[in-house]
């Protein structure tokens, strides 16, 4: 019996804390961009090209991160394009969230060769060089808002699958579930009731990882050409723009791609919060 | 009278934990002389397995902090002592069984490896000699084979023969203390009687001092010379086991006793304590067993009652003791 | 052992089944290579012709399984694009991605095992806080934004390695660290995670009750122990570089088997494509299998199941 007690919880929570704050800056900054960025992110202003971010010589205050090779305000960019990056990842999540929960529920309730079947996909899906498979995928069928998320969905529904059949199966051998299964209670209603509640915790974490995932993912997509296109851009698509100005104008691929990083950490941040809350022994 | 073995007076040990610390063993006095067989008892939390930990500083301190008046081990300070002089000591000097023997042996080095690890730090043996001596030790707890086991790995053997091990790894060095903490707990019941057996054999035989941990008092009964009874991380009665059996002065042993499955009481006299043990984490200025004992007065409820002498060599911590006392 | 190995051998066999076939659809649904081969006015004879000569005119199933024979012998193809075989063009770029996964690997490794175990044994401490902080900064950063980054420091403004190419040493350097730096910080976490879970194991304990030096406890007891997830991991990152490690490639224009898979996206090659796939696939299960290998080395548990 020897005590172990856990490395300062406190410190995971004020973690957990920091990384649901920017979280929710990230959906503030999605849901309120019209309102909160200080110019239009597509007004085009030749006289005030390339100026630096607000810090360095030739920064202004009215350009707090500069503006891009067309003029454009960079940190406006920033607020909008967190619309399309922040979209990506939630209707990435929820797709691949409904697939996955709803094969590993099946495959874990009813086990034989269902199950075996899911466990060589899984497997050679693990294989698979998925970036290769994404951007092969929306270079033949085309890109655009859902083929992305649909395409990410493809890569994440294997993780909620695999968590949430281990769950079902721990769940399916409980005394209660088999006590109403011998009264006869509909299996429909045993998944609803019992089984389906158990696996919503383990979800959450895995919806919380993969959404950092997604976001990374849609930005590596764009900057590879085949991710969302459209008047208002992603931060994927600022970065592969601004990797042409690499040489003269670091700041253009610097702040999407500080942008990216921080929503990521904050997904990460809540994903392992999550995870020592839940349970400690999910692995990801 | 001989100098003790164990010397400890007023030991306390703290788990610090974000902004709780927690009280596990709270002012822990024991004495033993060399070959002298003691049982400490008592319920998980109860803060025994920590007080024997502290006696060869096995806790790790980044989160215990140990504090006693004395905490002697073979006349040595072990809270006073460096690194190396307290790694002459562990081995040689005092050794302990662990309760879960799979966990407790390392999963990745042969069983030979383990028990001679000791033996070649202490006694400087090559490789070939250890393996001779490991042969040997395994014989002697009873594993058939030991030329074949002692290539294998831990998982490659029962949970008895694990036990084994682990008792041929404590004993290699033939220690001057041996400390066992629930050694049979984690074992089928139909062979904890032969380890218990086969420890107490070796004992008598080298004649080393042993204390045995458990939270089982039938056990003790048969093992043990005397009884130590702890509870809310102190001692709570400490008496010969002739006495301490027939007549407890404890309320606490008496429940303990009342709810330990004997042969001789009928099924229905067999009470477990009512309510709860106590809270480590909580300062308690009071006799921590107030709450579940039906003798409880208001003295209990507002006072730590002392640990006193109540002659026939037995000490209990009681305002309202069974026997002996007031 | 033996049918723990046997088992993993099968399971890999039946992966590489599913990822050819499922290559193998997706190139046939993405159109009829015949129509991007033939000249714009052959006439429909003459394509049925050529569809017949490629045998894309017999039943789908016998058509994947001579696909599968023909990856067997080492024949992945032809790339109409390049007018090559894709084992050849696979192979020629192969040197440079072993090159660089390799580089980035090892120095990964070099970084995540130590500072790992470091601030393990250093928890809670000022070096464990900035080490476990900027690993986690570096796992949620996107790699190839890090590339660039490197890029604008180390080539642009302070002018010390070249931007992108290949040739000598000084072109390895920042696309080698770009992959180190993301490996590193999920390995390093990794370790530390698993070293303080060994410390906190009970046969640690044993070690120490029996008077071994720390030393002992840590390198014997411990590091053993602590590295079997460790070498998971491991073998999954470096799958997964030898695979081609795509962007990072594609930034610094090395010719390594990621960017000639991400041309072959943009050129249409889909033969080079679905070559590039199975190579990556089976690179994939084959060093996993090499893990399972090791696995059975340093994990004796392994042999029973």
């Amino acid at each position: 019996m020897s005590p172990r007690f856990r490395l300062r919880p406190g410190r995971r929570d004020t973690l957990g804390l920091i990384g649901a704050t920017i979280l929710l800056l990230a959906a503030g900054c999605a849901l309120l961009a019209p309102w909160i960025a200080p110019h239009d992110p597509t007004a085009v202003s030749l006289l005030a090209r390339m100026k630096p971010p607000m810090w360095i010589d030739g920064g202004s205050l009215a350009h707090p991160l500069g503006t891009d090779n067309l003029g454009r305000d960079i940190l406006s960019r920033v607020i909008w394009g967190s619309r399309i990056s922040l979209a990506v990842g939630v209707a990435a999540v929820i797709v691949g969230a409904s697939i996955g929960s709803t094969i590993g529920i099946v495959a874990g309730y009813f086990g034989g060769w269902i199950d075996n079947i899911l466990s060589v996909v899984i497997n050679a899906q693990l294989s698979f060089p998925f970036i290769l498979l994404a951007i092969f995928l929306l270079a033949t069928f085309g890109g655009g808002f859902w083929p992305v998320v649909f395409v990410l969905a493809l890569g994440a529904w294997v993780n909620y699958a695999r968590v949430v059949r281990g769950m079902v199966m721990s769940v399916k051998n409980q005394d209660y579930v088999h006590a109403a299964i011998s009264v006869g209670v509909p299996t429909a209603r045993i998944l609803r009731t019992t089984v389906l509640p158990n696996t919503l915790s383990p979800i959450v974490v895995v919806a919380s990882f993969s959404m950092a995932q997604a976001i990374l993912a849609e930005a590596a997509l764009s900057f590879l050409g085949v991710g969302v296109d459209g008047s208002n851009p992603s931060w994927g698509v600022m970065l592969n723009d601004g990797r042409a100005y690499l040489q003269t104008a670091w700041w253009l691929t610097a702040m999407p791609g500080l942008a990216i990083a921080l929503t990521v950490l904050g997904g990460n941040l809540c994903g392992d919060w999550l995870q020592d809350r839940f349970n400690p022994r999910i692995g990801n | 009278m001989s100098a003790s073995i164990l010397d400890i007076e007023d030991l306390h040990v703290t788990f610090r934990q974000g902004g709780r610390s927690i009280h596990a063993v709270r002012g822990v006095s024991l004495r033993l002389q060399p070959g002298e067989v003691v049982g400490v008892v008592g319920e998980s939390g109860s803060g025994k397995s920590v007080a024997m930990m502290s006696v060869a500083r096995l806790l790790d301190e980044k989160q215990a902090g140990i504090r006693a008046d004395r905490l002697d081990l073979d006349g040595q300070p072990v809270l006073g002592l460096r690194k190396r002089q307290l790694e002459a000591l562990r081995g040689p000097t005092v050794s302990y069984i662990f309760q879960d023997p799979l966990s407790s042996l390392n999963p990745v080095l042969t069983v030979g490896r383990q028990v001679t690890e000791g033996l070649r730090r202490h006694r400087g043996l090559d490789r070939a000699e250890a393996r001779t001596v490991a042969i040997d030790l395994l014989r002697q707890v009873g594993i058939p084979s030991p030329e074949l086991r002692v290539n294998q790995h831990p998982h490659e053997a029962s949970g008895g023969m694990r036990q084994r091990m682990m008792i041929a790894m404590a004993l290699a060095l033939r220690p001057k203390l041996l400390i066992a903490d629930e050694p049979t707990t984690a074992l089928d019941v139909t062979v904890q009687a032969d380890i218990i057996r086969l420890v107490q054999g070796i004992q008598r035989e080298v004649g080393m001092a042993m204390i045995w941990v458990t939270h089982d008092l039938a056990l003790l009964a048969r093992v043990a010379r005397r009884v130590v009874v702890m509870y809310g991380g102190r001692i709570v009665e400490d008496a010969p086991s002739s006495v301490l059996y027939s007549a407890p002065a404890h309320p606490y042993t008496r429940g303990l006793l009342d709810s330990t499955s004997r042969f001789d009481v009928p099924f229905r006299q067999q009470t477990p304590i009512p309510g709860t043990p106590p809270d480590p984490a909580q300062r308690i200025e009071a006799c921590a067993f107030a709450p579940r004992c039906p003798r409880a007065t208001d003295l209990c409820r507002s006072r730590i009652p002392p640990l006193e002498d109540r002659g026939q060599d037995r000490r209990a911590a009681c305002f309202h003791p069974l026997t002996g006392g007031a | 052992m033996l049918r723990f190995l046997l088992r993993r051998l099968f399971m890999a066999v039946i992966v590489l089944l599913v990822v050819s076939f499922g290559t193998f659809i997706i190139g046939h649904l993405t159109g009829d290579p015949v129509e991007l081969m033939a000249p714009e006015n052959a006439t429909r004879e003459a394509k049925d012709e050529l569809r017949s000569y490629l045998g894309l005119d017999r039943p789908l199933l016998v058509q994947y399984f001579s696909f599968i024979g023909n990856a067997l012998r080492g024949d992945l193809g032809f790339s109409f694009v390049q007018q090559t075989a894709v084992s050849d063009l696979i192979l020629e770029r192969l040197p440079a991605t072993l090159q660089l996964a390799a580089t980035g690997f090892v120095l990964s490794l070099l970084i995540a095992v130590p500072l790992g175990i470091f601030i393990a044994l250093n928890r809670n401490t000022v070096w464990d806080f900035l080490a476990t902080s900027v690993a986690m900064i570096g796992q949620s950063a996107p790699n190839f934004w890090i590339g660039l980054m490197l890029i604008a420091l180390f080539a642009v403004q302070l002018r010390l390695l070249p931007v992108s190419g290949y040739g000598g040493i000084s072109y390895l350097i920042l696309p080698a660290i770009t992959i180190a730096l993301q490996s590193a910080a999920r390995l390093t976490r990794l370790m530390r995670a698993s070293m303080l879970e060994v410390l906190n194991a009970d046969y640690v304990r044993t070690a120490r009750a029996k008077g071994l030096r720390q030393k002992t406890v840590l390198w014997v007891h411990s590091f053993r122990n602590a590295m079997i997830p460790v070498v998971t991991m491991a073998g999954l990152e470096l799958a997964e570089l030898i695979g081609g490690a795509f962007i990072t490639e594609t930034i610094f224009a090395w010719p390594g088997v990621g960017r000639l898979a991400v041309n072959a996206v943009y050129q249409r090659d889909f033969p080079l494509l679905q070559g590039v796939v199975l190579f990556a696939a089976t690179a994939f299960v084959l060093i996993n299998f090499l893990v399972d290998l090791l696995y059975v080395v340093i994990d004796p548990r392994v042999k029973l199941s």
